[in-house]
């Protein structure tokens, strides 16, 4: 027997938000569902947009990621909330804690659900059940339903609307499965199309064809249809709840110039984060290490809230650039996220940071394109939940010991440059270099990047070499109209 | 600085930003003398570089950029002269042959034996030997020039020394100039432009991404360093340059001994073959005056003038041996029975009609030969030539006259001309929102309700849509909007004109490279029909036009059921045929089924062929843009009183109520009105058609003035008349091309009206073409009397065929997934014995799967007698069976499996159509919205045969399928909707605030339930439209 909880999350903010702010809605009370729809929202750089929705809003046309006005516009009764980050961290630990206290071999089945697998009779469940309900305490809503195999705990939790209570007893399955889509069942596409063309719609429908009939047409699926349609399961779904922790380590010889390498590592910092983001993750914290000859540095920065502009990872990265001293030589650049609520020991905090499965195949192909451009042959490590820690790792090193050349790594430096009617510099006036006339212009060159980003480049460099007999580089920064010593 | 020899345009493909015009004018004003064109694979931009060069006094050099082999390396060749010229073209086309599309990887063999006129430059950003010098690997970049001493002369190899203002450039252009002194050869400085300003440089970034399909950010090294690619005024280049003087110096060295002028005088059509002591004038005049003795009778005074003052003004240009071919061309196509005409002002010409190339008489309707060909002209006249045209078919038809001139003047004087595919709105917002990044949701919401070619237009509208207009107004998409805007007009790839054909005497490889098309044994030039036609090229179009596949075989199916007709010997004087035609009776008919075309008719009512001609030529955007339509149609009625914009005019404004309809009258009219020659009034309205000129309007404009007011015209009759001309010329039929077509519409009318089944099993077979679909013209055929019989396996053939005068049996042709192949396998198959079970169809014609699935979801199976879920189960059964037969030793026979099927559910009436029209595309007994129609009816949608019973003004509920979406530009605003069920077709109007509420169930949704107000006028029954929902 499998108790099934289901937590939409739009419904866990609204239940939030009514007991924090009783005026804004119905005063919350442990049974009580909120009557409206509910669309979470977040704050990005492109305004309001869905975070996620309560199953009425999506049926409606409300998707994840879809601005606010147009969410409003297809369901205008839904309540539109914002997130409250903090809020829900406390809120998923006391689940946790919850969960924990109902003993192990919870399985997660989706972002929203849990099953949670009681040896016990029908009664005794009920009461466990009843038991449940305490969760309420901690302001949270839950469904509840119950089922004799995974494969029926999770159509319960996919079709048990938000908020309600749903208790459903042995003899109630058949009539519970009968309406069902055949669409809930996970079939190769085949074997539907053909399902769909015989006329074959619904579980109750595909329950009239014998086992034989089945297996003839459809050989071993024919046991598994004949199984699912009666709402038993031979392949319990496995469990996907993983950590994903990114690391990409890059090697950086023939970088002649630290604005390339900012770039490099800025440049490694969004893919990532792109890819965190289309799956709908956000990251909490990057580490980076700069892997120098002799030392390393490593950053830790962590934020507050959720982060999506990959614009604020730049400007924390800018703030520790400056503050720290990079090693001499750099050699490589390693660049780990780190997710929401991360909690290495706690077996279930990790399920809140589980991804779907499809993460796990985007993420190869996200791999092979990034072994494409020029990143180092990718390993990937994966293990699940079933065999102790989960983790996804990757691993992007090159094959073999990389002799490159390794360049000096510094920080610009703001100076004051005389220049002439022509705009050149003749005169510098830096710590280092003290004033200093300039003797000759060796090189002068331009750079022009990122026009399409919030932070374009554009500047003029000159190698110039100076009275004292050295010889530096120097740039004008047109954002700015500031001149910058670029030593190295 | 001098002059550049290394400049690159838009014609580089994704590789420079801007036109060779803009590039020319941009180094005149910068003051340079000499300007190199060298546009990679390619000559694309010579003629308009070359032109543009005269006329900005700069030198023109013309190159092209090479890869070498396969290997990651280029070199530039450059014509030192007119031989160099050829050579060069030569060299490109051999490379192309060979290479993949859009590549020209040159080999040694490619060169001819003799390259003196050839000057090679080695050294371009991405050469192997700036790579070579980069890492100054000195020896390897030294055996690297030295290996081209074994083809070029020294003195002809020049290594180009770049500046682009990026780190690194000054070391190496000194290891250039020391490589260039040590092997005793010459260094060009260049500063590679591929733009004129700095900005653009933007959009080359764009272009780069678009061209390696990655977003810029993931780009990296790939992307230019900075925006320095362009050519510097010449005080920056010369302080750019000047360490290195002697880079200039080699520059002016250069230019010297470059002499290339593009001759053009012996690049004609070849000579037609003829019989001895015969000559191409003698031939066409023989050929003239034999068809005029069968057609008007020997003593036809007016033909015979009009024929023997066109032949000396044809042969006086140098024509005939042009008609000739054009004349063996109609020969043979009708040899080999595909039916074909001239369309276009060719029509004007009575020879042409005399040599059978158009069917209209231009004596009959007054056709004015000088749109077609006067003494001052100077473009070369082209004939455009319609023929049958049924791929996959195996019938014969345009591919097989295509291949005809191929094999008559050779493969090396014959080549299809290009045609370039620019960035429009659409595509420029996919394109560039794919590589800066925009969300993929945005960009598909933006490319489908931007609704419009232009890319100002399309984000203008954007910005009119509430849920578009925040995300457009953000700063963070400026770089997006400015981006495509700035790829607008810009080439995205070349593919092959639909039919314009280039012939010359000389091979046609030494005159303008040649490519290999896609499409199997065709080859296409590097221009397109504008290029060629300023290059002074002879171009023939042969065009496809399916309506005279659909006229063919209506004949042919006439034939077999017993009608010796000629469908070209009509009387064009049938009144039922034009009773048909005024009550907008059409549907599938040619030119004048559109729904526009449908809403003018019943208001119109043409009675004879010259109205018709007119009724063709209205309804298009010139009469509509000039605001003549209207006028033209209330003074048809009566309604209007007929009004000359100068009594002058009313010899050539009468016939069409004193409104310029057609092409001829424009030029009429500025005779007449201003004084004009034939060749001034044709420069005239060439100038103020798509190829406008400001500055050859304004000078005509002001000589219409002059010579208007010497007839006494008053200034603002003369503006009334000059505008009148502006708004009409640009997209305006010529009146002879409205009669060509006319001649078409009749016809196709006629079969509608008395042979609905032979017409409309022809138009299936067509298909695709036209408006409707299959559907919607089977929907029509039945509501004229006519039985349509589905496909069936038992009786049906490939094509489509008219069984008696009124019913059709439908063919396999309409089957989707189905090959003529298998069908033809069917057919005889079934020819042998009965095909009477699945398993007996599987065994002896061997179908997949998927195939025998879509002939029993089109019910082609049902005469087996078995329901088609039943049949698809055994079919699936017996799939599985014969996999594991597959295991069966060799030659021993599958037996035939005895196959237990369950009880299946019944399939209801919406799941057979969804079925029956996902397999054929037609539902066999019901149209789709019956399906539905218990349901619409319950919700109180009717039906539209109910809807047209409705009294004017009447609130309306009617539910059907959508069919046609239209939102002209020249509509203000107002969008149309074809509306189809069962009993009928109407159309749905939508006022521009209705548009944008509904906009995207407008351009979405197929069911539709709709209220409205009914609108009656001339017993056309419209819809203006309150709301619509997805039905």
């Amino acid at each position: 027997m499998m108790l099934v909880l289901h937590i939409p999350s739009a419904l866990l903010y609204a239940n939030l938000e009514t007991s924090m702010r009783p005026g804004v809605g119905t005063d919350f009370e442990p049974g009580l569902h909120l009557e409206q729809p509910a669309i979470l929202l977040e704050e990005t750089a492109s305004g309001r947009v869905v975070l996620d929705a309560c199953a009425e809003a999506l049926a409606q046309g409300v998707q994840k990621g879809m601005e606010e006005l147009r969410a409003s516009l297809l369901c205008p009764e839904a309540r539109l909330l914002m997130q409250k980050p903090q809020a829900l961290q406390t809120l998923h630990q006391q689940m946790f804690e919850a969960l924990d206290s109902l003993g192990p071999g919870a399985v997660q089945l989706d972002e929203q659900s849990f099953a949670l697998p009681l040896e016990k009779s029908e009664d005794e469940a009920t009461q466990e059940g009843m038991a449940l309900q305490s969760l309420r305490l901690f302001g949270l809503h839950a469904s509840l339903g119950r089922a004799r195999t995974a494969f029926l705990a999770h159509q319960i939790a996919r079709q048990t609307p938000c908020g309600a209570l749903r208790s459903l007893q042995r003899h109630q399955e058949s009539d519970f499965l009968k309406t069902l889509p055949l669409s809930i069942l996970e079939l190769k596409p085949g074997v539907h199309e053909k399902l769909n063309l015989s006329g074959f719609h619904s579980l109750g429908e595909l329950s009239s064809i014998s086992r034989p009939d089945l297996v003839r047409q459809f050989g071993l699926w024919g046991h598994r249809l004949y199984q699912l349609c009666r709402g038993e399961d031979l392949h319990l779904p496995k469990p996907y709840c993983m950590q994903q922790r990114f690391f990409v380590c890059r090697n950086v010889p023939g970088v002649e110039d630290p604005v390339w390498l900012y770039h490099i590592l800025c440049e490694a910092i969004e893919d990532l984060a792109q890819q965190m983001q289309s799956r709908g993750h956000h990251a909490l914290g990057l580490r980076i290490c700069l892997r120098g000859a002799q030392n390393s540095l490593n950053f830790e920065l962590r934020f507050p809230a959720p982060v999506q502009k990959i614009s604020a990872f730049r400007s924390v990265l800018d703030l520790h650039w400056r503050q720290k001293s990079p090693p001499s030589e750099v050699l490589q650049i390693e660049c780990e996220f780190l997710k929401v609520g991360q909690a290495r020991s706690s077996q279930q905090g990790l399920k809140a940071l589980s991804l779907h499965q499809k993460s796990h195949q985007k993420l190869e192909a996200v791999l092979k394109r990034m072994t494409q451009r020029g990143f180092d042959v990718a390993r990937i490590q994966t293990r699940d939940l079933q065999h102790g820690v989960p983790e996804k790792r990757v691993f992007l090193k090159k094959e073999g010991e990389t002799q490159g050349r390794s360049d000096g790594f510094y920080l610009p430096e703001n100076v004051w440059v005389e220049t002439n009617t022509e705009g050149r510099p003749v005169c510098l006036h830096s710590q280092r270099h003290g004033r200093r006339r300039i003797k000759a212009i060796l090189n002068q060159w331009e750079v022009c990047a990122d026009w399409w980003t919030a932070r374009p480049i554009q500047r003029t460099y000159f190698r110039v070499l100076l009275s004292n007999g050295a010889m530096v580089r120097v740039f004008l920064d047109h954002l700015c109209e500031e001149w910058f010593f670029q030593a190295g | 600085m001098l002059c550049e020899f290394y400049a690159r345009s838009h014609f580089s493909l994704l590789d420079g930003v801007c036109s060779p015009q803009d590039l020319v004018q941009d180094a005149a004003e910068k003051g340079y003398k000499a300007l190199g064109l060298c546009d990679r694979a390619g000559l694309y931009g010579a003629i308009p570089f070359y032109q543009q060069c005269l006329q900005s006094g700069i030198q023109p050099v013309l190159g092209s950029t090479l890869s070498v082999g396969e290997k990651n390396d280029q070199i530039v060749l450059l014509a030192r002269n007119q031989n160099g010229y050829s050579r060069l073209c030569e060299i490109i086309t051999r490379a192309r042959s060979r290479s993949p599309k859009g590549e020209a990887f040159w080999i040694p063999s490619d060169l001819p034996a003799d390259t003196c006129d050839i000057v090679l430059l080695l050294g371009t950003p991405e050469s192997c030997l700036r790579l070579n010098l980069d890492a100054n690997h000195l020896q390897a970049a030294r055996a690297y020039v030295e290996s081209f001493f074994d083809y070029f002369s020294p003195k002809n190899i020049y290594l180009l020394a770049w500046h682009r203002q990026e780190e690194g450039d000054s070391t190496r252009i000194r290891k250039t100039l020391d490589l260039a002194e040590a092997l005793g050869i010459g260094a060009l400085a260049s500063q590679v432009p591929q733009y004129t300003t700095r900005e653009e440089g933007r959009t080359l970034d764009v272009l780069y991404g678009i061209r390696a399909r990655q977003p810029l950010s993931e780009m990296g090294s790939q992307l230019p360093v900075n925006h320095q690619r362009y050519l510097k005024p010449m005080k920056e280049a010369r302080e750019l340059f000047s360490p290195w003087p002697e880079l200039l110096h080699a520059q002016q060295r250069l230019l010297e001994c470059m002499d290339f002028q593009l001759d053009t005088s012996d690049w004609r059509i070849p000579e037609f073959p003829l019989a001895k002591h015969e000559t191409s004038a003698q031939m066409l005049k023989n050929l003239c005056e034999k068809a005029r003795h069968r057609i008007y009778g020997p003593k036809h005074r007016a033909s015979y003038q009009r024929m023997r003052q066109e032949l000396q003004l044809i042969q006086k240009k140098n024509l005939c041996g042009y008609f000739l071919v054009v004349w063996d061309l109609m020969r043979y196509a009708r040899e080999k029975g595909v039916r074909g005409q001239g369309r276009g002002s060719g029509a004007n010409s009575i020879v042409a009609y005399l040599l059978g190339i158009t069917p209209v008489d231009p004596l009959a309707y007054n056709l004015l030969f000088g749109r077609f060909l006067h003494e001052g002209s100077t473009a070369t006249p082209d004939i455009d030539l319609d023929f049958a045209s049924t791929p996959n078919t195996h019938r014969p038809d345009r591919e097989d006259i295509i291949q005809y001139v191929y094999q008559k003047y050779g493969r090396e004087h014959v080549a299809m001309a290009c045609t370039f595919t620019t960035f429009k709105a659409r595509m420029a917002i996919r394109e560039a929102g794919a590589v800066l990044g925009v969300s993929e949701e945005i960009i598909g919401r933006m490319a489908r309700l931007s609704g419009s070619y232009s890319v100002e237009h399309a984000l203008e509208s954007l910005k009119e849509i509430p849920e578009i207009r925040p995300i457009v107004e953000r700063p963070s998409f400026e770089p997006f909007l400015h981006s495509v805007q700035a790829l607008q007009g810009i080439p995205r790839h070349v593919s092959i004109h639909v039919g314009g054909m280039v012939v010359t005497s000389k091979p046609i490889s030494s005159i303008v490279p040649v490519e290999p098309a896609a499409m199997a044994n065709r080859t296409v030039v590097q221009w397109d029909k504008d290029m060629l036609e300023d290059a002074g090229l002879i171009k023939m179009d042969i065009l496809g036009l399916r309506m005279l596949s659909v006229i063919e075989e209506s004949e042919q199916m006439l034939r077999r059921q017993g009608h010796e007709i000629c469908l070209n010997s009509l009387e064009r004087n049938d009144t039922a045929v034009y009773e048909r035609i005024c009550a907008a009776d059409t549907l599938g008919t040619f030119q004048v089924e559109s729904s526009a075309q449908m809403q003018t008719l019943p208001r119109t009512r043409p009675r004879n062929f010259e109205d018709l001609a007119a009724q063709v030529a209205i309804v298009r955007p010139g009469p509509m843009q000039g605001n003549m339509m209207n006028p033209y149609i209330a003074r048809r009625q009566g309604r209007e009183e007929i009004e000359m914009m100068h009594p002058c005019l009313e010899t050539v404004l009468k016939e069409t109520f004193g409104v310029i309809l057609y092409q001829e009258q424009v030029l009429q009219v500025a005779m007449l009105a201003a004084g004009f020659s034939e060749s001034q009034a044709d420069r005239l309205r060439r100038a103020m058609s798509k190829k406008r000129s400001r500055r050859e309007m304004q000078k005509l404009a002001d000589e219409f003035h002059i010579g208007a007011e010497q007839k006494g015209l008053s200034s603002e009759v003369r503006t009334r008349i000059l505008n009148t001309l502006q708004g009409f010329a640009s997209y305006g039929f010529c009146k002879s091309h409205a009669l060509c077509f006319a001649h078409l519409t009749y016809i196709s009318c006629w079969l509608k009206t008395y042979h609905p089944a032979i017409f409309t099993a022809a138009l299936l077979n067509a298909q695709p073409m036209g408006f409707y679909s299959p559907q919607s013209l089977i929907r029509d055929a039945k509501a004229h009397g006519v039985q349509v019989r589905g496909v069936c396996l038992e009786k049906s053939g490939w094509f489509c065929e008219a069984s008696s005068k009124n019913s059709i049996q439908l063919g396999l042709i309409l089957q989707k997934n189905l090959s003529r192949e298998q069908a033809e396998k069917i057919v005889q198959a079934r020819a042998r014995k009965p095909i009477t079970s699945l398993w007996d169809l599987k065994n002896r014609t061997g179908m997949a799967g998927k195939v025998v699935e879509g002939l029993i979801q089109s019910g082609a199976l049902d005469y087996l007698k078995a329901s088609r879920r039943r049949l698809l189960w055994q079919l699936w059964l017996l799939e599985k069976r014969q996999d594991e037969d597959k295991g069966l030793k060799k030659g021993a026979l599958p037996l035939k499996p005895h196959l237990a099927i369950p009880a299946l559910p019944a399939q209801d009436e919406l799941s057979t159509v969804a079925g029956e029209i996902g397999a054929s595309g037609v539902g066999r007994q019901l149209h789709p919205m019956q399906a539905y129609r218990r349901r619409y009816a319950l919700s109180g949608f009717g039906r539209i045969a109910d809807f047209l019973r409705l009294p004017q003004g009447a609130k309306a509920r009617v539910a059907g399928q959508a069919m046609i979406r239209q939102k002209p530009p020249t509509a203000k605003g107002f969008a149309f909707l074809m509306l189809e069920d069962e009993t009928g077709m109407i159309q749905l109007i939508l006022n521009p605030e209705t548009y944008q509420r509904y906009r995207v169930l407008f351009r979405t949704a197929t069911f539709l339930k709709v209220t409205g107000t009914k609108q009656l006028s001339h017993g056309i029954h419209n819809l203006l439209v309150q709301t619509l929902q997805m039905g």
